[in-house]
């Protein structure tokens, strides 16, 4: 910083007396006052923060790229050009799986996204108990996500002896068959996931209505403004910067789900939830196709990035106005 | 903020396949002619340390390795749970951490000779004798086309029919009479569903090890899944529509395989386990890991091959392990851990005394002795062995008999030639398509697999 600070009037009088019209200090005064303005120091205590994050952050971006590009067994190494772009992009199931994936998320949004906010605005007017019921509302998220998946394939057994099915049962419903059904599978999935993350949403939700200031409530109250127009005309306003931040974090999110179909059907049946990373997972660790991996992987962080920059271009002008 | 969440979603993504590149080096092999000495002090590790969930089991090892640096005072092993995993062995043997010795399913050892993965040990195992000792036929799914040795194969076993004894009591069906058509056993399973309520017949039907069961019943109906060479697709065949029809039909028209469709070997071993699975088909050793990890009265569980199509008897699916070793071992390492894998494995077969001490070890700490099946080293050597540890076999023989006298008229086919485990994975959803859409067009489904295995294998 102070490096940089430093350099600029420099530069700047240079462009604007044209070269050599103005007397310049020589480079060895210029490099001896940035070394006794503690500029040295500067590169001491920034490197390790610049080296490891340069290492661990774009390291493996970087070489995801170049392993892309070619046929390895890590111990002998290929250039094969755009051949695994190829491979994966003509590949039966990709279609598939991205269809998959998008219904995930489309899903997601529909309930996953309304869902904690609604909470959050419940929880938000309740006059007592309010920690016991985020607290309860948290609670799924504390819960190591392997064993909550495995504990909604015990709910989803298919069958009368099903979980689900025996409750619904009792009311002359089902028996449906859940996870076995190619059509039921991705909703399924899309509860036992929202379930385990809603809990996170709700907090952040909860937080953000705390910052909304009362006033703008009492106001409307006069104005004779009831629930709804108070949570439409004062609340979604107030917390649109964070609705739309979660919003693409939930769209990011879900379109890379993978410990759900994993490890509740294994993509299954007839690979109606097999999901994008699934298919990354089964080229990488099951064909050892590292390469094939790294170019899906590459493509979907694209897509990401690309979705990302959309979302910002189609939600500027309502987040211009907070 | 958004810039930088979309560089970290980016980093784990692309990072999950990419880490592992960062230790890329020269292969290694083992030289041609080995000069070291055999009593030089040296470190090895070795894979394959059974879990704590499996105590018995893993005590026996951890005391075999204890006696062995006993016995080899200048050997000094290191035990790992390193055990074969499909996905994360090339970045073992990059990184350098794969066990000196670990073992390799037949799945795979071509796969991983063919890339340079694992050591050349003819010229340590050789002089040592232990080639000698295995079964030729055994010994080639650990060499190359030109008869190079990589690893010395340990376990070798046919899948077979596992059946619970009491659904069959329960059934009013003869436990010591198993089913050995697949007509026989439409007819036993309903029987068993109609009787006990219970499914009859189950499959894994899961990722891989739904390909690996259906490849089995491919080959029960006379059908393979490749050529011998691997070079050729073989899939799309009356056989293996036949083996898929069987399956849908038990499915909808029987209803004698339950309701839920995915099932893993962990997940039909639960039900096993549970009295809710008359009969599946799996590796024998299923026997072994039932005790090891379920508390369930053994006796109720009967083996026999794989039932077989009318005209059979056709094939039943080869299975086995083969002990591999990292290429980057010195020969030092790599005599040291062929020694441990000759006392390991095969002490109990040529030696009288460890036999009966390592069958008194795992019977008093509750694990399972003389389990019938296929032995790697000669049959001799395998009857030599059971006779010593007669007394302490507690496995009833008489409910392995339909497994035991089907080994020698049933052809033993090893697994697809070709990328085997991606093969697998890739006909996991077509079993499941057919147990899950009562009106799948069978044949259609069959040429869609054969068409996507022919896309697998011209990778090569």
């Amino acid at each position: 910083m102070t490096l940089q600070r430093k350099a600029a009037p420099d530069s700047r009088a240079l462009t604007r007396s044209g070269a050599g019209a103005a007397p310049r200090r020589p480079l060895r005064v210029r490099f001896s006052r940035w070394v006794k303005g503690g500029g040295i120091w500067a590169i001491v205590f920034g490197a390790p923060l610049l080296i490891i994050f340069g290492y661990f952050a774009w390291g493996p971006i970087i070489s995801g790229v170049v392993l892309s590009l070619q046929k390895t067994n890590f111990l002998t190494t290929t250039w094969v050009g755009w051949s695994n772009f190829e491979f994966v992009l003509t590949d039966p199931v990709l279609p598939k799986a991205v269809g998959n994936t998008l219904l995930f998320t489309a899903i997601s949004l529909l309930i996953g996204a309304p869902l904690p906010l609604a909470l959050a605005v419940v929880m938000a007017e309740l006059r007592r108990r309010k920690g016991l019921y985020s607290a309860l509302a948290y609670l799924p998220v504390v819960i190591p996500p392997v064993v909550g998946i495995l504990l909604w394939k015990v709910m989803y057994l298919p069958g009368k002896e099903g979980l689900l099915n025996s409750i619904l049962g009792s009311v002359g419903l089902g028996p449906f068959a859940w996870l076995n059904s190619e059509q039921m599978v991705i909703p399924s999935m899309v509860v036992a996931s929202t379930w385990a993350g809603a809990g996170t949403a709700v907090i952040i939700y909860l937080a953000a209505l705390g910052g909304v200031r009362p006033e703008l409530y009492e106001a409307a109250e006069l104005d004779g403004a009831g629930v709804w127009r108070r949570i439409w005309h004062v609340t979604l306003p107030q917390i649109r910067g964070i609705v739309l931040i979660l919003l693409l974090l939930q769209i990011i999110g879900t379109l890379q789900v993978f410990n759900e179909p994993k490890l509740l059907t294994g993509g299954g049946p007839n690979n109606a939830s097999i999901t994008i990373l699934m298919v990354i997972y089964q080229y990488g660790f099951v064909n050892s196709n590292y390469g094939a991996a790294a170019a899906l992987s590459v493509m979907l962080a694209l897509a990401l990035a690309l979705i990302s920059v959309a979302y910002q271009f189609a939600t500027r002008r309502w987040s211009d106005n907070d | 903020m958004k810039l930088r969440v979309r560089h970290g979603i980016a980093a784990v993504v692309v990072g999950t396949v990419a880490l592992a590149a960062a230790g890329c080096s020269a292969t290694a092999s083992a030289p041609a002619t080995p000069q070291f000495d055999p009593n030089a002090p040296v470190t090895i590790t070795v894979g394959d340390l059974p879990s704590t969930q499996a105590e018995a089991a893993r005590k026996t090892f951890l005391d075999s390795v204890d006696a062995f640096e006993k016995a080899h005072p200048n050997v000094t092993i290191e035990t790992s749970e390193t055990r074969w995993d499909n996905g994360s062995f090339s970045a073992l043997v990059a990184g350098g951490t794969m066990p000196t010795v670990m073992s390799v399913p037949f799945t795979n050892t071509k796969q991983v000779i063919d890339n340079g993965q694992v050591a050349d040990i003819t010229n340590i195992a050789g002089p040592l004798g232990i080639l000698d000792r295995v079964n030729p036929d055994t010994l080639k799914q650990a060499q190359d086309d030109a008869g190079n040795t990589y690893g010395i194969p340990t376990s070798v076993d046919a899948l077979g029919l596992i059946y619970n004894r009491e659904l069959f009591q329960q059934a009013g069906l003869d436990p010591d009479d198993p089913p050995s058509t697949w007509d026989e056993v439409r007819e036993a399973a309903k029987t068993i569903t109609e009787k006990t309520g219970v499914p009859g017949y189950l499959q894994m039907t899961e990722e891989g090890q739904g390909g690996w069961i259906y490849t089995a019943t491919v080959y029960s109906q006379g059908g393979t899944v490749e050529d011998p060479t691997g070079g050729e697709v073989t899939l799309d065949s009356d056989q293996s529509v036949d083996a898929l029809k069987t399956v849908h039909d038990m499915y909808w028209d029987d209803k004698s395989m339950g309701s839920t469709v995915l099932f893993s070997l962990k997940t039909l071993m639960q039900e096993y386990a549970a009295n809710r699975a008359g009969m599946f088909i799996a590796p024998v050793q299923t026997y072994e890991w039932l005790n090891n990890v379920y508390d369930i009265d053994l006796s109720t569980i009967g083996a026999t091959h794989v039932p077989q199509a009318e005209g059979g008897p056709y094939g039943a699916l080869l299975s086995g392990n083969v002990q591999m070793f990292n290429p980057k071992s010195t020969p030092e390492q790599l005599n040291a851990a062929a020694e441990w894998v000759d006392y390991y494995y095969f002490g109990k077969y040529t030696d009288e005394e460890t036999a009966v001490a390592n069958a008194k070890a795992v019977v008093a700490d509750g694990g399972v002795v003389g389990l019938p099946g296929l032995s790697p080293l000669s049959p001799e050597a395998y009857d030599q062995y059971r006779k010593w540890i007669a007394d302490y076999i507690n496995v009833d023989p008489a409910h392995f008999t339909g497994y035991t006298d089907s080994l020698a008229e049933i052809p033993l086919i090893p697994e697809p030639a070709t990328r085997a485990q991606e093969v697998y994975a890739d006909l996991a959803p077509t079993v499941q398509q057919a147990l899950t859409d009562e009106n799948a067009d069978l044949k259609a489904l069959i040429s869609d697999a054969s068409s996507r295995i022919d896309r697998i294998i011209s990778q090569g």
